[in-house]
């Protein structure tokens, strides 16, 4: 295909190297993901999903194969390339959130907004802490969590932790977010509503999101599938026809 | 018994595996602990043997007893005294008499100038040569292995070891000494080790221990002809019965001192008892010193130990709860979870212990042998593996450790199943810091909150981490401090208070109109010779209502000497009052009084003081006996005569106790900032009042027969050694002149003094940096650790490697800063403490430079930076992937 998609990979696998055992977490994918989509990367456990992410978000590289991100190749990356690139490109929602905890909510989103500065009314990028503070909290009142603002980690449901984790994630601007596993630690009528948020900012924002679940109802609701099995990949578009209330797994 | 299942004996070495930096740390800090208490402990241990072994060997005098100087006896009589005595009282082993006179010697020393001659002081011990070697009392250790001694000729004689290695000396060379007026060159015979000058300090009032003081041994016979003392003695040596209990030994003592002191019609000043003799007395304070720090220094090693096993062992709990949860539901009993925990600590104090007690054996060979190396002893040291030492290191170590690492096992194993299944660990709640608070920052910086935060997380660790450095800075800085203040101290008391370059002592005293007026006039007129002061050096007892001091009084001849600059703390003007004494800031401090305080003071119980006494009676007996109207000098011409053939025995009648002078009040006018801790000024004519042998004086023949004991003289040029060397031959040619000593070579006394306690400050120098480094080391390792999820998150943020090692090392440096600040105060005072304390002589001003600030500051941050940098490799090494994933890391 063209080099115009957001993601192409071109046949990538990863082993890793346990002492004498080499294992294959991946071989020989290629795939190609589109700018706005909302992907679900389904399969079950050991199948290569987080590896999958791990590499597209450049925490690790590919032993064979490229991976070619907005046309640029992040295979061989340099270490402080590849920190700068996920500081740009790649927003983070993680299963157990992974907030800071000794910063409240909206510091943790400031946190991920100081590393690249915010666009202010004139349109050029600003560091000063007041903008990344007024940016910060419109992202919490946009996931919904104005009352908890000035809460730390540990004061927080982890609903209201993995909302704060999409505002970190989103605020900062990056064309994809990368979710791995994201409601794998939240009970089931939670889940369901960061999914929703989830799935609500990917209209809004158009920006990419890869999820990865075992769940393969959540595929449901996805643009696009990547379906990961032992034997292969198979991938597919797919016009979301439930609703995410009546989701069941 | 089950010591350990299987299961857990290879969790905890998994633990250990695990975590073999932190472990090893750990492990470290427990050998410096057990190490330097079994080396300092065991060193002063072996050093007390050592010391045993060579009083046995060399048959160390019990007691000892001489007559008031220039007092003699006779031999035969006091022989006959004894034997009857001894009869009485079968305590009393053997008795032996000696002669001693004093006596100089001319050496050559080398130096980067070429050879330098120097004319020293020193004593000529004439002793029974007929003893054998093991009948002898305070007998000799022969330099070379030698057992017995060589037959002594008229010209031969024994040196002692300590002078012998200052100037390089050794068997067969000559050595030119005076004894009495006269010069001998006498060949030596053997190089000798005595037990009354293993340090050699010539009397309890020249309180620095001195190697060029020379000590002779030659037959008795010799030395009383060469004295014109023939069949005289000055001193008794007595060995009493082996294990005698205190109370029957001085007992027995006093008993012959006060006989003895009937029949000899008081010539006899009071018995110097071995613990008093002024070597042991010396080197016993020495090894006081190292005693003290063996228990000093293990304590704050093993605290800090302690502190961060604890830390160690928390954490480990803390982070292991899902395993101890598991373990605990799958039925394993609680005994078993703390069994586990505790054995950490176990391995840790057993093993760090065993290495300890290994190295500390090894290490104290080394400082039994360097103490005595340096302190010039005979080479039979004893060193002996003391079992109680090793027990009690062993138990000290193990328990320290044991209790540390208890309450943390405790906590894992009250622990319920169902709390330590709980996921995520706390590692800390974030909370706003207090200086936020306290100074309402609202805005957020990655840079400074983050770190600020961290360290307001773990408030007890932190605390915990602040006192570990505050601890290694306060030995930093009392090492920093004594360095400083000694040095500072002794360039200033050598360069502005001191301005001489020469002193000399006579034998005994000089007086005025018998010769020292004389001898001034012919220095005066010495090329190169600027001024000359002579003073009068009196021990002396100085009393307050609660306090009393030992003290050097130095009595000037005028009120405004040339020689020395007072250094005020509260006066102007550079006059000597009469009528009032200056005190050295230290002695004003253990005497605690200052400008306007009334002191008492009088003779101590010594007995050099009687020549004073003496000239007391004879002027007052002169002035009976030819009245005011006698020409004067026919006068002067009889007590000239009088003082030449003062060899025979005096009837003399002083009371041997301390008495006060008669004009025993004195005003202190003002207290002089000098390192000295035992010196007091006042003038001569004030102290001769005060002495009551002024009386000549008042009479009407004006003869002024103040006495003096020593000449201090300064020159124009002292950087030229020709003149210097010039000036001191031509006053060498002078009777009665005992030593002329280059201010320089003092200066170099006190430095060597001094330099003893530098190697102890260089040691704590380097425990106190690796405290420092260990304690960092332990809680930013486990920081980190406990951390590593959070890292990896910031890490995975896109946050840059450097902008995390900023945050990691403003935490750090931010806990390193309030620990040095925390450490300085404390230090400081301990440091001033000490200056002023508990070096007895010595008194220095606590003075910190600017350097040693600078080195303080850097060497700690250095060092911090340095100990972080493992933790730090393994944050950048850490597998993001995997970290952010962890359900705990
Ligand atoms: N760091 C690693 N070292 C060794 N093997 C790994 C590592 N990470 C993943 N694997 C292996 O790669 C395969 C894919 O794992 P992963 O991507 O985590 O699967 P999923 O996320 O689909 O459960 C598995 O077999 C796993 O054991
Ligand atoms: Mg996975």
């Amino acid at each position: 295909m063209s080099g115009l998609n957001l993601i192409n990979l071109e046949n990538v696998s990863k082993f890793y190297t346990m002492g004498e055992v080499k294992v294959s977490a991946l071989s020989d994918l290629s795939l190609e993901i589109d700018v706005g989509k909302f992907v679900v990367l389904i399969g079950p456990s050991g199948t290569g999903k987080s590896t999958l992410l791990n590499l597209i978000s450049a925490i690790d590289t590919p032993s064979k194969g490229r991976i070619l991100i907005e046309g640029v190749d992040i295979s061989f990356l340099t270490r402080k390339q590849r920190a700068q690139f996920r500081r740009h490109k790649i927003g983070f929602i993680f299963q157990f959130f992974n907030l800071l905890p000794t910063l409240t909510a909206v510091e943790n989103v400031e946190f991920g907004l100081a590393l690249v500065g915010v666009t202010n009314s004139s349109g050029s990028i600003s560091y000063d802490s007041k903008d990344i503070h007024a940016t910060a909290l419109e992202w919490l009142e946009k996931v919904g969590l104005t009352h908890r603002v000035n809460h730390f980690p540990s004061q927080m449901s982890g609903g209201e932790q993995q909302r704060v984790a999409i505002a970190r994630a989103l605020a900062k601007d990056p064309p994809i977010i990368i979710a791995d596993e994201p409601t794998g630690n939240l009970d089931y009528r939670t889940g369901v509503k960061i999914l929703k948020l989830m799935k609500e900012l990917n209209k809004q924002t158009q920006k990419t999101f890869i999820i990865a679940t075992h769940n393969g109802q959540l595929a449901k609701i996805a643009d696009y599938v990547i379906s990961l099995q032992m034997g292969g990949v198979e991938t597919y578009d797919q016009i979301p026809k439930e609703d995410l209330d009546n989701l069941i797994w | 018994m089950n010591f350990l299942s299987q299961y857990w004996r290879k969790k905890l070495i998994g633990d250990i595996k695990q975590q073999k930096l932190l472990f090893s740390a750990l492990f470290f800090l427990c050998i410096f602990g057990v190490g330097s208490y079994v080396s300092l402990t065991m060193g002063y241990t072996n050093l007390y043997a050592s010391l045993d072994k060579i009083y046995a060997t060399t048959n160390f005098a019990d007691v000892e007893v001489n007559t008031h100087s220039d007092i003699w006896f006779n031999i035969s009589e006091i022989e006959s005294f004894s034997e009857n005595f001894s009869e009485q009282n079968p305590e009393i082993g053997t008795i032996d008499f000696r002669l001693l006179a004093t006596s100089g010697y001319n050496s050559s020393i080398e130096t980067k100038d070429g050879l330098r001659f120097q004319l020293t002081a020193g004593r000529a011990v004439g002793f029974n040569c007929s003893l054998s070697q093991t009948e002898m009392i305070n007998g000799f250790i022969f330099a070379n292995g030698e057992n017995s001694i060589p037959d002594l000729d008229n010209n031969s004689i024994l040196l002692e070891a300590h002078y012998a290695r200052m100037y390089d000396l050794d068997v067969n060379d000559s050595l030119q000494t005076r004894i009495n007026g006269n010069e001998f060159n006498f060949t030596i015979q053997g190089i000798v080790y005595n037990p009354e000058s293993l340090i050699v300090i010539p009397s309890r009032h020249d309180f620095l221990p001195n190697n060029r003081f020379g000590i002779i041994y030659l037959p008795l016979k010799t030395l009383q002809e060469y004295t014109n003392l023939t069949g005289l003695a000055n001193n008794i040596l007595v060995k009493l019965a082996d294990d005698l209990p205190d109370e029957t030994r001085s007992s027995i003592i006093s008993g012959f001192y006060s006989e003895l002191n009937l029949y000899a019609n008081n010539s006899f000043a009071p018995p110097v008892f071995q613990e008093y003799q002024v070597s042991n007395w010396a080197l016993n304070m020495d090894l006081e010193e190292i005693q003290k720090i063996s228990i000093v220094l293990p304590i704050l090693i093993l605290g800090v130990a302690s502190i961060a096993i604890f830390i160690t062992l928390n954490r480990q709990v803390q982070s292991q709860r899902r395993i101890i949860g598991i373990a605990s539901s799958l039925g394993y009993s609680p005994n078993d979870i703390l069994l586990h925990y505790t054995s950490y600590s176990l391995i840790l104090g057993i093993l760090g212990s065993f290495v300890g007690i290994v190295l500390g054996i090894i290490v104290s060979g080394g400082i039994t042998w360097v103490y005595a190396y340096f302190m010039g002893f005979p080479t039979i040291i004893s060193i002996e593996l003391q079992l109680g030492v090793i027990l009690s290191a062993f138990f000290f170590g193990v328990t320290v450790t044991f209790i540390s690492g208890l309450i943390p096992a405790v906590k894992a194993n009250q622990m319920s199943p169902r709390e330590a299944l709980q996921g995520n660990i706390k590692v800390g709640k974030g909370r706003f810091s207090f200086i936020e608070k306290l100074f309402r920052i609202r805005s957020f910086r990655i840079r400074f909150t983050i770190p600020l935060r961290n360290l307001f997380r773990q408030r007890s660790r932190t605390i915990a981490t602040i006192i570990a450095i505050s601890a290694s800075v306060m030995i930093l800085v009392v090492s920093g401090a004594f360095n400083d203040s000694v040095n500072t101290g002794i360039s200033r008391q050598f360069t502005q208070t001191s301005d001489y370059h020469l002193t000399v002592s006579y034998d005994g005293f000089k007086f005025a109109d018998l010769g020292l007026i004389d001898d001034i006039d012919f220095i005066e007129q010495l090329e190169g010779v600027e001024s000359v002061d002579a003073v009068l050096e009196i021990p002396s007892i100085i009393e307050t209502s609660s306090r009393k001091e030992e003290a050097l009084i130095i009595a000037w001849n005028s009120s405004s000497p040339q020689t020395h600059n007072f250094q005020w703390t509260s006066k102007e003007d550079q006059l000597l009052p009469n009528d009032s004494i200056i005190l050295t800031s230290g002695l004003a401090r253990t005497l605690s009084s200052s400008t306007g305080s009334i002191l008492s003071y009088g003779y101590p119980r010594i007995p050099y003081i009687s020549y004073a006494f003496w000239a007391a009676n004879v002027t007052w007996n002169l002035w009976y006996t030819f009245g005011e109207d006698r020409a004067r000098n026919e006068t002067l011409s009889y007590l000239e005569n009088l003082i030449t053939q003062n060899k025979e025995r005096l009837s003399f009648s002083s009371n041997a106790e301390e008495v006060k002078f008669s004009n025993a009040d004195i005003t202190v006018t003002g207290v002089s900032e000098e390192i000295w801790s035992t010196v007091a000024y006042t003038t001569v004519q004030t102290l001769t009042e005060a002495m009551g042998i002024d009386i000549f004086k008042n009479s009407h023949l004006d003869i002024d027969l103040s006495p003096y004991s020593k000449l201090i003289l300064k020159v124009k040029n002292p950087d030229n050694l020709t003149i210097l060397e010039n000036i001191k031959t031509e006053i060498s040619s002078l009777s009665e002149i005992r030593s002329i000593t280059f201010g320089y070579d003092f200066r170099t006394s006190v430095n060597l003094t001094m330099a003893a306690f530098n190697v102890i400050v260089a040691i704590f120098l380097v425990f106190a940096c690796i405290l420092a480094g260990a304690a960092i080391f332990t809680t930013i390792h486990i920081n980190f650790q406990e951390r590593s999820r959070e890292s990896a998150t910031m890490l995975t943020l896109g946050l840059s490697d450097q902008e995390f090692l900023f945050i990691i090392t403003i935490e750090n440096l931010s806990q390193t800063i309030m620990g040095i600040l925390g450490g300085i105060l404390p230090g400081l005072l301990l440091a001033d403490w000490i200056l002023s304390n508990a070096l007895r002589l010595f008194y220095f001003k606590i003075i910190v430079s600017p350097q040693t600030w600078i080195i303080l500051w850097f060497g700690v941050l250095l060092i911090v930076l340095i100990s972080q940098i493992p933790a730090i490799i393994q944050g950048v090494k850490m597998d993001l992937a995997e970290v952010t994933k962890e359900i705990s890391h």
